[in-house]
């Protein structure tokens, strides 16, 4: 699982047919994994607790002080990981911040899930956030009465059109893929019910993933570790 | 030294990293922040302190300038804004810039491939 994409392979192969039956894990064998294979299995078994799997880091809801302390923990550390490098704080930050409360404020679940990989020999991380809410085609026919696919509804995130009434949303998940794309030359994956979006190298790709159904949105992105200065004012638009 | 709900006689100060946390992530937050000063009666002026803020997201920046220009239209209670680094500046100077000339967000995309994981594999 050398690349976000084989990741998106293994996990697919994982889950596909999966459709909410009991399933169980089996992870004892397992001596590495990554971020995206990892996290939506041990979403999908959180809440049996002898199953827990991996020192994934839960957000709830309801303590909003908590898990914004949570998060900005979790993020100082892959900081700490990357090193001393100037503006990367930002660009570790805004992606998240802005995914994260997307769950919150968009996905009608009231946890998040967050794990991180650093692969210090390769100098990469990658980065996984789930969660197991509404999605994003019921979202926009829930808010906003559109009735869409779900390659269809991740296309208007793409462009931008937000479930909430207000022109002056919509920009997270737009803006932070650019900043993992083009402003730290990353790759990034971001899946809904049955289709992924994969962006690399500026090209963007819609997968179709048959006999596979995620009850909500994963987004990954893998970001090797910045060579120079990193600058994401450009990317917010 | 203050707390995060001390006030000084009509002026209210809030300490934003004690509040909510040094990197403040979400819209949901910034509704802390209307409930603490919505507990003080005759406050005029409030101080959101940065200090220890490191970095706040465009989605909580935007809450916060709505919430701003709110509470001056309804009750002519000004928010200040104080201590602020230079990424906390960054984020709220875009931020006040689109508000101030919004842009469509809505972009139109280029012609996206479309495949199969069966691709992939």
């Amino acid at each position: 699982m050398d690349t976000l994409e084989s990741q998106l392979v293994a996990l697919y192969e994982c889950l596909k047919s999966f459709a909410g039956k009991n399933c169980v894990f089996q992870v004892d064998a397992l001596q590495k994994t990554h971020p995206l294979f990892a996290l939506p299995i041990a979403a999908l078994s959180y809440h049996e607790q002898s199953k827990r799997i991996l020192p994934i880091t839960v957000l709830h809801k309801q303590n909003q002080s908590e898990w914004e302390k949570s998060a900005t923990q979790f993020e100082n550390l892959l900081i700490e990981k990357l090193g001393n490098i100037s503006g990367a704080h930002n660009a570790i930050h805004y992606p998240i911040a802005e995914l994260v409360t997307n769950i919150f404020e968009h996905s009608k679940s009231d946890d998040g899930f967050l794990f991180a990989h650093y692969n210090q020999d390769k100098e990469y991380l990658d980065l996984c956030i789930v969660d197991c809410g509404r999605g994003l085609a019921q979202a926009y026919e829930e808010e906003q009465n559109l009735k869409l696919s779900d390659d269809d509804a991740l296309l208007e995130v793409l462009k931008g059109h937000s479930t909430k009434s207000n022109i002056e949303r919509g920009y997270g998940v737009r803006t932070s893929k650019r900043v993992v794309c083009e402003g730290l030359n990353g790759s990034f994956v971001m899946i809904s019910g049955n289709t992924a979006l994969y962006t690399e190298k500026g090209h963007d790709r819609l997968i179709e993933l048959p006999d596979f159904y995620w009850q909500g949105v994963i987004v990954a992105y893998r970001i090797p570790r910045p060579k120079g200065p990193v600058e994401i004012a450009q990317y917010l638009e | 030294m203050y707390d995060c709900f001390m006030s000084k006689s009509e002026q209210k100060i809030i300490d934003m990293a004690t509040l909510i946390a040094p990197v403040i992530h979400s819209r949901d937050a910034v509704e802390l922040v209307r409930n603490v000063i919505e507990k003080t009666d005759a406050v005029t002026s409030v101080v959101l302190d940065f200090n220890e803020v490191e970095f706040i997201s465009r989605s909580a920046a935007h809450e916060l300038l709505v919430l701003k220009e709110n509470l001056k239209q309804a009750k002519n209670t000004d928010i200040v804004f104080t201590n602020t680094n230079k990424d906390v500046n960054g984020m709220l100077r875009i931020v006040a810039a689109n508000r101030a000339v919004p842009k469509h967000t809505i972009v139109s995309l280029p012609l996206i491939e479309r495949t199969n994981i069966q691709a992939l594999q």
